[in-house]
């Protein structure tokens, strides 16, 4: 699921990435501006859901890869836009299942309004797609969804 | 002012976009003046020009995120004003179903997601469960239903344009493809389903209602001008139409006015705090003409639904002063649920109407005049869209005028009410902070086609003295 405004350069880095797995067999590509609640329900209906995205953060070099989890990060409801952690969280919340569930990012460095990368963005972009298409060669199934208790917040959980 | 303070909410949260509130606090600790700013230079009109005009139905939706779908419905009318052009009946059946798709959708994500933990969950609940979260967590049906009404929304530009987001096939002069007979049916099956889920926003908004009247009643309650399209005979109206202004008193000032004209009636006024200008009605001047758009404006304006269940609570919404315009800010709520109500029914009635199905979809012509104006109701307020071409049919100049922009003014207005009545010196409670949100949450406003990248969306809440220092920093999450 790659998101991000593909007219704001950079910022397009995860849909462009995402594009280019269309057609692979047993992958389903969904690319939006944006991240909304009703993605919740939609990645609830799948075991592995890798989200892509363009990332400002100077401590990525040139992309990250990390596992996530259902968070409830308030800070994220700053906008229509969600997290994806908090996307995680509310599948949970409304269905009770979260896939197994991944952050890509990809560094930016151009955010102006235009089509086309900056340079470091478009090796970046071609960097991150080969270690993606590694990843996914040795990741192997991915085990169903976990199962929560609806309505359990699973922050309380941890230590 | 040597005796003052400022108190800086920064970003606001759960709005599009990246804005901050600044409370200017007077001698006495209580707020003197409050403004919205707008931190992002927007900038598309420059990036589009040099562009063909035709371009600018598939460029300009990219501006929004929430509501494309009204960035090409304007765009395609500038272009066809350009062109000379009337699309023929199917295509305009099309456009409608994706406009309304579009109202639906973004006014679901706005009620059920953004404005009902307010409702469900108090003004002073605890922030960090007041949102979509504690709203699943504790009502995980209406959750649901919001999130599929929008989903219904979605679909209609699924079936017709083949993407959920930014639709095509939309092209200047009709559309590409025509609607097929499954994909009319399947969506028909929504209907049911989408007018229970928009009943139980009404039901739960007037619950919230008969409990909190007074306040409400009171919050962000101002007098301004009306502004909005209306249909031939004052209609409620938001794909076509004519420009009705009212004033406060419920007086139609000017009615009929061709958007085309736009200029003649309204200016804009740019100010030093913020990247938004202020949109007045010409006649009235400024401050005198400031006016607001959107559900709250459309419904004030219209003098009947077109629709008979929307009707219906049309009827009750035009008691709430008397039949005189509603000021209160929080009966924006109220209003969009009616516009939702509204626009499914019109949705199921054109999918009835066989004459949809046509293969007549397109009207062919080339520029034909140098300039043109589309102007259509996105889900927060009037929306222009007004272009120029050299004989080539590049653009020169581009001016979107959008609803945010007129509705900026009022926002402020309705800041510095509330936090007159809920703000007292820098020690800002939570409740006091959420309702000042709440005005904002109240005009829905969507500032930018901001960049998502992750990392970014800190909140802050700052309050600063007469010489810039901080005096205090608020940080959530």
């Amino acid at each position: 699921m790659g998101y991000g405004n593909p007219l704001r350069r950079d910022d397009g880095l995860g849909v462009a990435l995402a594009e280019r797995f269309e057609g692979t067999p047993g992958i389903l590509v969904e690319a939006a501006q944006q991240l909304n609640p009703e993605d919740a329900v939609l990645i609830s209906e799948h075991d592995r859901v890798i989200f892509v995205d363009a990332s400002r953060d100077d401590s990525v070099t040139n992309f990250r890869w990390s596992r996530l989890r259902p968070e409830a990060r308030i800070a994220p409801f700053s906008a229509h836009a969600l997290a994806p952690d908090t996307v995680l969280s509310l599948s949970v919340q409304l269905t009770g299942r979260a896939p197994e569930a991944y952050l890509l990012e990809i560094k930016g460095e151009d955010w102006s309004l235009g089509e086309g990368f900056s340079a470091p963005g478009l090796r970046r972009l071609g960097m991150a797609e080969t270690f993606l298409r590694g990843k996914i060669s040795i990741m192997g199934p991915a085990r169903p969804p976990r199962n929560f208790r609806r309505a359990e917040d699973p922050n309380r959980r941890r230590p | 002012m040597a005796d003052s303070k400022t108190l800086t909410i920064n970003p606001v949260t759960r709005i599009e976009g990246h804005a901050k509130i600044t409370i200017r606090l007077g001698s006495d600790g209580k707020p003197a003046d409050a403004q919205f700013h707008v931190n992002e230079f927007r900038g598309f009109e420059r990036f589009c020009e040099g562009r063909m005009f035709t371009e600018m139905p598939v460029i300009t939706p990219r501006i929004c995120g929430i509501c494309p779908v009204s960035h090409t419905v304007a765009s395609l009318k500038a272009c066809e004003d350009i062109m000379r052009v009337t699309p023929p009946p199917a295509a305009e059946m099309q456009r409608k179903l994706l406009h309304f798709g579009q109202l639906i959708s973004s006014h679901a994500l706005s009620f059920f997601h953004l404005s009902s933990p307010d409702m469900l969950l108090g003004w002073d609940s605890d922030p960090a469960t007041r949102n979509i979260l504690g709203v699943a967590g504790k009502f995980p049906e209406l959750a649901v239903k919001g999130i599929r009404l929008r989903k219904f929304g979605q679909e209609i530009s699924e079936r017709l344009t083949g993407k959920k987001l930014h639709t095509a096939g939309l092209i200047p002069g009709g559309v590409a493809n025509p609607v097929r007979a499954e994909d009319r049916d399947a969506l028909l099956a929504w209907i049911p389903e989408a007018m229970e889920t928009t009943q139980a926003g009404l039901k739960l908004f007037k619950d919230f209602m008969s409990k909190n009247k007074a306040e409400m009643d009171a919050f962000a309650s101002f007098p301004s001008l009306y502004f909005g399209l209306v249909g031939p005979a004052g209609e409620h109206e938001t794909y076509g139409g004519r420009i009705r202004v009212l004033d406060n008193d419920g007086v139609v000032l000017a009615d009929q006015l061709n958007p085309r004209n736009y200029l003649e009636y309204v200016a804009e006024r740019p100010v030093d705090f913020s990247y938004l200008k202020f949109p007045y009605y010409k006649p009235k001047g400024f401050p005198g003409g400031f006016y607001r758009v959107g559900p709250l404006a459309r419904l004030n304006i219209s003098s009947k639904m077109r629709t008979p269940l929307a009707q219906k609570e049309f009827g009750e919404f035009k008691q709430l002063n008397g039949g005189k315009p509603v000021q209160g800010s929080f009966y924006y709520h109220q209003a969009r649920l009616i516009e939702t109500l509204t626009c499914i029914e019109q949705v199921r009635d054109i999918l009835s109407d066989p004459e949809l199905l046509s293969k007549d979809i397109q009207s062919r012509a080339s520029r034909n005049q140098a300039e043109g104006v589309g102007c259509s109701e996105a889900p927060r307020g009037t929306l222009f869209h007004h272009y120029v071409t050299d004989e080539n049919g590049v653009l020169t100049r581009v001016n979107l005028l959008i609803a945010t922009g007129q509705n900026n003014p009022a926002m402020n207005q309705g800041i510095l009410q509330v936090a007159k009545k809920y703000v007292d010196g820098k020690d800002v409670k939570e409740g006091a902070l959420n309702r000042v949100e709440g005005v904002i949450r109240c005009y829905d406003p969507c500032l930018s086609c901001s960049t998502h990248a992750a990392g970014t969306m800190p909140i802050s809440l700052e309050i600063l003295g007469p010489d810039g220092a901080r005096l205090a920093t608020f940080r959530r999450g």
